[in-house]
C-alpha cells in the first residue's frame, strides 16, 4: 500500500510547508495505523521526508518505526543514527505542538539502547531533546527520566548531573501523556546517581521527594527509594531518616513492614556497635544482595566507624592511635590512621596526627567566620532565599486570582442567606486573611 | 538633639513690658479677660525677639492686673523639662477639647520630677480634677492624693514639683490655683502651655512664685524661669515616633530605611567625588590635562589624611561584623520566606480543599 504512504507524505509535506502545524499533528495522529501497517516501507518514507521542514511527520514515522522494532534488528544502528540526527536538526517550533510524541519517541529510543547495551550513544541525543522540548529550564519532562536511566546504565553521570542540579519548578504536561512513573523514576534514578558521586545530601533529598509523592498505594519504585533513603540517611546523618509529615498516609503506614530488614539495620546502627551491625548485615545478606544494595550497606558500615571516631572528639583532646582503634573496634592502629586521614581530607573532622608518638590531637573548627569568602557564601544563600520567596509570591498570585478560590472565599456569604454569626465571622476572618 | 535651649528671655521681656504696669489692685476675673484680649503694647506676648526692650516697661498702660514680677527678677532654680510632659499636656488638652462642646478649654494637672539643690527636672505629669466654685478653680484634694499615691508606687523617686495649665499669659486665676498648690508644696513650679500659639517656638513658659511687697501688700508674683529640654534615649525615640505618627498620615517606608537612604546618598556622593578626583589624576598622568602642581599637592594631602587601616586584625574584625550583619539579614530573608510560604500553603489548602471537609469544618482552619 505504497500509495497510502505517498498520500501521507504528500499531505504532511504540504501542511507543514503551509505552517499549519496543528493540522499536521491531528492528521498524523489519525494516520498512525496506516504507518503501522506499512512498517517495512517506513525506511524509505524516512528517506524522503526532510527532518527539518517536516519534523512532525518524521517524528511520527520514527515513533511507529521504533515501536515495531527490537534491539536485535539488523539495521538498528542506522535507525539509531537516524534518530540521533533527527533530534539534532528537528525544528523546535514544530515539536512544541506534539510533546507527547516526542516523549514516546525518546522513550522507545532509550529502551532500545538499553536493551542493546549501547546506552552511552543516547545520552547526548536525549540531552538535546530535553533542551528542545522543555518549556523552560525548570520544567520536568518524561525525557528526563529516560536520560537519567541511560546515564545510570552507562555509568556516565556528568550530563545527567547538569540537569539534576537545577531545582524543578514545574512539570510539563505533554498533553496528558506525562505519567507519575516518569516522575518517580526520575527522582529514584537521580538519587542513585547522586549516591554514586557521593553527594549524599542531594541524594537524600531526591529519595525523599520520591517517597513523599502523593499516592494512594505504595509503588515499587517508592519502596526501593525508601530502602535507599534509609541507607543514605545512615551514611549522611548516622540515624534513620524521618519520614516527613507530608508523605501520604499509605506510605507511612505500609512502607515500614515492607522494608523491615532495613529498619533493623538502622536500629542496629543507632546503637553505635559495629558488631551488632555486622551481625545484622550477615544475617540479611541475601536480601541486601537481591535488592542490589550491598554496596551501600558496606558504606554504611564504614560510616559507622566514622561516626564513632567523631564521637571520640567530644570526649578526648588527644588519643593514641591504638586507643582509637580499640574504642572504635577497628582491627589495627594503621586502619584507624587511614580512616582519620580520610576524614581530615574530606573535612569531616579537624585533627592532626603526630606520627612519632602515634597520637591524634583533636582540634576545634578553625573557621572564624571573618573572611570575605564566608560573606560571599552568605550572600549567595540570601540570594537563593530571595529567589524562592519571589517564586512563592508568583505562585500565590496565581491562586489568588483563580476564580475558584475567590468563589470559595466568598461562598458562605451568598449560599447561606441570613448567615449565622459563626459563619459570618469565619468569612470575615477569611477575607481578612486574604 | 539632646538638649535645646529656648531663649525665652526676650519674649518674657516683651510680655513683661507690655503688661508690667504696676497696677496691682486686687484681681477680678473680669479684669483679667481684658488683660488677655487687649494687649496694647507694641509687641503682643506671642511674638518672640522683636520688641524686647529691657526695662522700658511702663510704655503703655494696659488695664487689668499683672501677676508677673518686675522684669529683671532672676529665678532661683534652673529647670529641665522632659518632652514627655509637653506631650502629656497637649494630649490632655486635645482630648478635653474633642470632648467638650465649648471651644475654650482649660486643663489642669500636676508636675512630678526630681529636684536636686537648685536644679529641677520635670519628668512626668498627670491630670488633676477640679471644681468650679464661683468661677474659681478649686482643686479636688482627694483625687490628687489618690493619684499621687499611685504614682509614687510606680515612680518612687519622683516628687510633686508643681502644676501646669493651658492658656495664654498667666493671670490672677492662675495665682489662685498656685496658692492652693502652695498648700501641698513649698514653692511649686508653674508651667503654662499655650495651645493656640501662632509662633513656631515652644509655647511653654515656666514660672515660680515669689512673695513681693507691692504697695505694702505682700502678694504672690510670678517670675519667669529659663528652662532647657532634657531627655533620655528611650524617651527620645518614643517621642520622636509619636511625633512622626501624628504628622504623617501614611508611613510608607520604615524609619530605618530613611536613615539608611540618607547614608546611602551621602556615600554615593562621596564615591562620585572620589572618582572625579581619581579621574583627574589619571588624566594628568596621561597628559590629557595640564599638570597642575597645586591641585595635585592638595590631592596628595587629602590622601594622606585618610585613615589607612589595612592591618590583619582590622580585616578580621571588619569581616566579623560584616558577616554578623549578613547573618541577620539572612535570618530576616528566611523569616520572610517562611511567612510567604505559610500564606501560600493556607491558600493552596483552601483552594484544593476536599469536599468531604464540608463548610462547617472550615472554621477549624482559622
Amino acid at each position: 500500500m505504497a500509495s497510502a504512504l505517498e498520500h501521507f507524505v504528500n499531505n504532511v509535506t504540504s501542511l507543514s510547508s503551509q505552517g499549519n502545524y496543528g493540522e499536521v499533528v491531528k492528521y498524523v495522529s489519525k494516520s498512525t495505523e496506516v504507518l503501522a501497517k506499512n512498517v517495512a516501507h517506513l525506511d524509505t518514507v524516512l528517506a524522503t521526508l526532510e527532518p527539518q521542514a517536516v519534523s512532525l511527520g518524521v517524528m511520527a514515522v520514527l515513533c511507529v518505526r521504533l515501536q515495531n522494532t527490537t534491539h536485535t534488528d539488523a539495521n538498528i544502528d542506522t535507525l539509531h543514527a537516524t534518530v540521533a540526527e533527527f533530534i539534532n536538526v528537528c525544528s523546535e517550533e514544530q515539536i512544541k505542538y506534539a510533546p507527547d510524541m516526542m516523549a514516546d519517541l525518546c522513550g522507545s529510543y532509550a529502551d532500545l539502547l538499553v536493551a542493546g547495551n549501547c546506552a552511552m550513544r543516547g545520552i547526548e541525543v536525549l540531552s538535546t531533546a530535553i533542551r528542545k522540548t522543555q518549556e523552560s529550564p525548570l520544567h520536568l519532562t518524561s525525557i528526563h527520566a529516560h536520560l537519567v536511566h541511560l546515564c545510570l546504565v552507562s555509568k556516565c553521570f556528568k550530563p545527567a548531573l547538569k540537569f539534576m542540579d537545577v531545582d524543578i519548578m514545574d512539570i510539563s504536561k505533554e498533553r496528558g501523556s506525562y505519567d507519575v512513573k516518569h516522575f518517580l523514576l526520575y527522582y529514584y534514578y537521580g538519587g542513585m546517581i547522586y549516591t554514586a558521586v557521593k553527594n549524599y545530601d542531594r541524594a537524600q533529598y531526591f529519595f525523599r521527594v520520591c517517597i513523599t509523592t502523593p499516592a494512594l498505594a505504595v509503588s515499587h519504585i517508592m519502596l526501593e527509594a525508601f530502602k535507599k533513603y534509609i541507607l543514605v540517611s545512615l551514611i549522611l546523618e548516622g540515624r534513620i531518616g524521618r519520614i516527613p509529615k507530608y508523605a501520604s498516609l499509605v506510605v507511612t503506614r505500609f512502607i515500614k513492614p515492607l522494608s523491615q530488614v532495613y529498619w533493623d539495620l538502622g536500629v542496629a546502627f543507632c546503637t553505635n556497635c559495629p558488631d551488632k551491625v555486622c551481625s545484622v548485615i550477615s544475617k540479611n545478606q541475601e536480601t541486601f544482595t537481591r535488592d542490589q544494595n550491598m554496596g551501600l550497606v558496606k558504606q554504611c558500615l564504614s560510616a559507622l566507624y566514622k561516626k564513632n571516631i567523631q564521637r571520640l572528639t567530644r570526649t578526648f583532646l588527644t588519643l593514641s592511635l591504638a586507643d582509637v582503634a580499640n574504642r572504635v573496634q577497628l582491627t589495627s592502629p594503621q586502619e584507624a590512621q587511614k580512616y582519620i586521614l580520610n576524614m581530615i581530607d574530606e573535612g569531616e573532622i579537624h585533627a592532626s596526627i603526630n606520627q612519632r608518638d602515634g597520637m591524634v590531637v583533636f582540634l576545634d573548627n578553625p573557621e572564624k567566620y571573618n573572611s570575605p569568602t564566608m560573606m560571599a557564601h552568605l550572600d549567595k544563600e540570601m540570594q537563593l532565599c530571595m529567589e524562592v520567596e519571589r517564586r512563592l509570591q508568583a505562585m500565590e498570585e496565581e491562586i489568588v486570582v483563580n476564580p475558584q478560590y475567590v468563589q470559595k472565599v466568598l461562598g458562605p456569604q451568598e449560599d447561606e442567606g441570613p448567615t449565622p454569626s459563626s459563619a459570618q465571622s469565619t468569612s470575615f476572618s477569611i477575607v481578612s486573611s486574604m | 538633639m539632646a538638649s535645646m535651649e529656648v531663649d525665652e528671655d526676650v519674649a518674657a521681656e516683651a510680655t513683661s513690658s507690655s503688661q508690667s504696669v504696676a497696677v496691682e489692685s486686687s484681681s477680678q476675673a473680669a479684669g483679667n479677660t481684658s488683660n488677655f484680649t487687649a494687649p496694647t503694647s507694641p509687641a503682643p506676648p506671642a511674638q518672640p525677639a522683636t520688641g524686647g526692650g529691657s526695662g522700658s516697661a511702663l510704655s503703655d498702660v494696659s488695664p487689668g492686673n499683672s501677676v508677673m514680677a518686675s522684669a529683671g527678677t532672676v529665678g532661683s532654680v534652673s529647670v529641665s523639662l522632659h518632652p514627655l510632659v509637653i506631650l502629656n499636656i497637649s494630649e490632655h488638652w486635645t482630648r478635653q477639647r474633642a470632648q467638650e462642646v465649648t471651644s475654650e478649654v482649660q486643663v489642669l494637672g500636676a508636675l512630678i520630677g526630681k529636684q536636686t539643690g537648685r536644679h529641677v527636672e520635670i519628668m512626668n505629669s498627670f491630670e488633676l480634677s477640679y471644681d468650679m466654685l464661683d468661677g474659681n478653680i478649686i482643686i479636688n484634694r482627694e483625687y490628687y492624693t489618690l493619684k499621687e499615691e499611685q504614682y509614687k508606687q510606680v515612680f518612687s523617686d519622683l516628687d510633686l514639683l508643681g502644676w501646669y495649665t493651658t492658656g495664654d499669659t498667666p493671670g490672677p486665676p492662675d495665682l489662685l490655683v498656685h496658692k492652693q498648690i502652695c498648700d501641698l508644696l513649698d514653692s511649686p513650679i508653674f508651667l503654662k502651655l499655650n495651645p493656640m500659639a501662632r509662633h513656631t517656638d515652644l509655647p511653654v513658659s515656666i514660672y515660680e512664685s515669689v512673695l513681693d511687697l507691692v504697695n505694702g501688700v505682700p502678694t504672690l508674683l510670678l517670675v519667669e524661669l529659663q528652662y532647657t529640654l532634657a531627655t533620655e534615649e528611650a524617651e527620645r525615640i518614643g517621642v520622636d515616633h509619636v511625633a512622626r505618627m501624628s504628622s504623617h498620615d501614611v508611613q510608607e517606608s520604615s524609619i530605618v530605611a530613611e536613615n539608611l537612604q540618607a547614608q546611602y546618598s551621602a556615600i554615593k556622593m562621596l564615591a562620585s567625588r572620589v572618582r572625579l578626583i581619581a579621574e583627574y589624576v589619571k588624566a594628568s598622568q596621561r597628559g590629557e590635562v595640564e599638570f597642575n602642581h597645586e591641585i595635585l599637592r592638595q590631592v596628595n594631602a587629602l590622601a594622606h589624611r585618610l585613615p589607612v587601616l589595612n592591618s590583619e586584625k582590622f580585616r578580621g574584625e571588619f569581616y566579623n561584623q560584616c558577616n554578623d550583619v549578613a547573618l541577620m539579614s539572612y535570618l530576616g530573608t528566611i523569616t520572610k520566606c517562611c511567612n510567604t510560604m505559610n500564606r501560600f500553603i493556607n491558600r493552596f489548602n483552601l483552594l484544593h480543599e476536599r469536599l468531604a471537609m464540608g463548610r462547617r469544618m472550615r472554621g477549624l482552619f482559622f
